[in-house]
């Protein structure tokens, strides 16, 4: 064996050796992390039902002495109070839930979620956030804004506060943080959208219309959504950018542009801006389909016209069931024979589905 | 001392509902739909004044209960207060047409709650 390839193996049996060590290092970690976690379960199921039980005596008393309570506990047993403090936070409401506020800040909570909200990393800020909206800790919108920009989560987490906190503004702040960035929203983030925008979806419109052009397709997806589904907005709010989506190339982004305008029909603003023409014989089913369920939500004689021509035509069965069940009754102003195969066939199945046969049906 | 049955997959809610009524009332509490439903079968004699009905539970929710319980005269003495998730107008509307006799919305308020079932119950 030459000098050189002794070396080398010298040297793998070195590599070799080192991540041996290396896992038995992560190994013994992590069985003791493991180790350490067991006992701590354990020491908290123990003292876990007469801290229940202590608390909930308290929370029921006029003065509960939280403070007093609160110096007698153990570690482990503070560390079970903030447990229970927490479930019973998400569930109880009223002079209960004021009464477990005081205590989450005798435990020194609400300091902590401050602090960890101004200089924690993101994991920190996301439960400072959490406490924050479970002790109802009084927090400026700015302060909001610029301790959680910078990750979708936190964005998510903070507009959800404004939106319980019920703040001034809370719609316009709260959509404003979520909808910066490009990427997709978390379900928290498109729940917090929706409930902030759900009466009046005007922030929700203005900002997405300044925006849309950067978003990825998900994101401007989920936006859509959430307007199809919001509340009817003002008159003068302005819809007809939705118009140009017709445009894209995506057949789901086409789609959710036709749910987004379910609710708007009786906007000028958006009749003029969409060719209905155009955008009923879509190339796409999907799409077809979505127009089909807006025209059957605007429900006025011209849509009903549309739908009728359509039926004749869709040779799609999915879309024709769609076209079908817009119409609803309607369908039977058609002779059977100008029906296409697709839409006799639908309606067949629509009535089936609905009435056990069509003679019944009809 | 009236008789109250509360149904709910949620174990701290259960707690919480108990403690809070056991004061003034004989609680029983159940972990689903599945175990009020065979409650109920099982107690012919033994029947609750009220039920606590949470909607959404796994395997039967609390609809199914109240479609069941319908189906029988002999749970029609039985009042029926269903657990409802806030802002859930559906829910709310959907349970009040199946028969249940009012509703309260999670997260809720002991006090109002209370002061609920003493309505109903009288």
């Amino acid at each position: 064996m030459s000098s050189a390839s002794a070396v080398s193996f010298e040297i793998l049996i070195l590599i070799a050796s080192i991540i041996i060590i290396l896992l038995a290092l992560t190994a013994v970690l992590t069985i003791a992390q493991s180790v350490r976690c067991e006992r701590h379960d354990k020491q908290n199921k123990k003292v876990r039902s007469s801290v229940q039980e202590a608390l909930l005596e308290r929370m029921e008393a006029a003065n509960p002495d939280w403070e007093e309570w609160v110096e007698e506990l153990t570690t482990s047993e503070q560390r079970v109070a903030t447990e229970l403090l927490e479930e019973y936070l998400q569930r109880i409401q009223g002079r209960d839930r004021a009464a477990l506020q005081k205590l989450g800040c005798t435990l020194g909570i609400d300091e902590e979620a401050q602090h960890k909200l101004h200089n924690g990393n993101r994991f920190e800020r996301f439960w400072a956030l959490r406490w924050i909206l479970r002790l109802d800790i009084d927090i400026k919108i700015e302060v909001l804004q610029n301790t959680s920009k910078d990750y979708p989560e936190t964005r998510a987490a903070a507009a959800r506060v404004l939106y319980e906190q019920e703040q001034p503004d809370a719609a316009q702040a709260g959509t404003e943080l979520l909808l910066q960035g490009s990427e997709p929203l978390s379900v928290l983030g498109i729940d917090t959208l929706y409930q902030l925008n759900k009466l009046s979806p005007e922030p929700l419109i203005t900002s997405a219309k300044g925006s849309y052009d950067n978003w990825t397709e998900s994101r401007l997806i989920q936006v859509l959504q959430v307007i199809g589904e919001a509340g009817p907005s003002k008159p003068d709010a302005t819809l007809g950018w939705i118009g140009f989506l017709f445009l894209s190339e995506s057949p789901n982004v086409r789609a959710a542009a036709a749910q987004s305008l379910s609710g708007y029909g009786w906007h000028e603003d958006v009749r003029s801006a969409v060719d209905i023409e155009q955008i009923r014989a879509d190339e796409s089913p999907k799409v077809r389909r979505a127009v089909y369920r807006m025209l059957g939500t605007w429900d006025d004689k011209e849509s009903t016209d549309r739908l009728i021509s359509a039926i004749k035509t869709e040779a799609s069965p999915r879309a024709a069931i769609d076209a079908i069940v817009a119409l609803e009754g309607q369908v039977a102003q058609v002779p059977e024979s100008d029906l296409s195969t697709a839409s006799a066939a639908a309606e067949d199945w629509v009535l089936r589905s609905k009435y056990g046969n069509k003679e019944a049906a009809q | 001392m009236n008789s109250i049955l509360i149904a709910d997959d949620d174990k701290e809610m259960r707690e919480l509902l108990r403690f809070k009524l056991q004061s003034g009332y004989e609680v029983t509490t159940v972990n689903d739909g599945k175990e009020c439903w065979n409650y109920l079968k099982a107690n012919p004699d033994n029947l609750p004044d009220l039920i606590i009905l949470d909607i959404m539970m796994p395997g039967l929710s609390g609809y199914r209960v109240l479609d069941r319980m319908q189906d029988s005269e002999r749970f029609d003495q039985i009042q029926i207060i269903m657990l409802t998730s806030r802002g859930k107008e559906d829910d709310i509307v959907r349970a009040l047409e199946s028969g249940a006799t009012d509703y309260m919305s999670k997260p809720f308020s002991a006090n109002e709650l209370i002061a609920r079932i003493k309505r109903v119950l009288g």
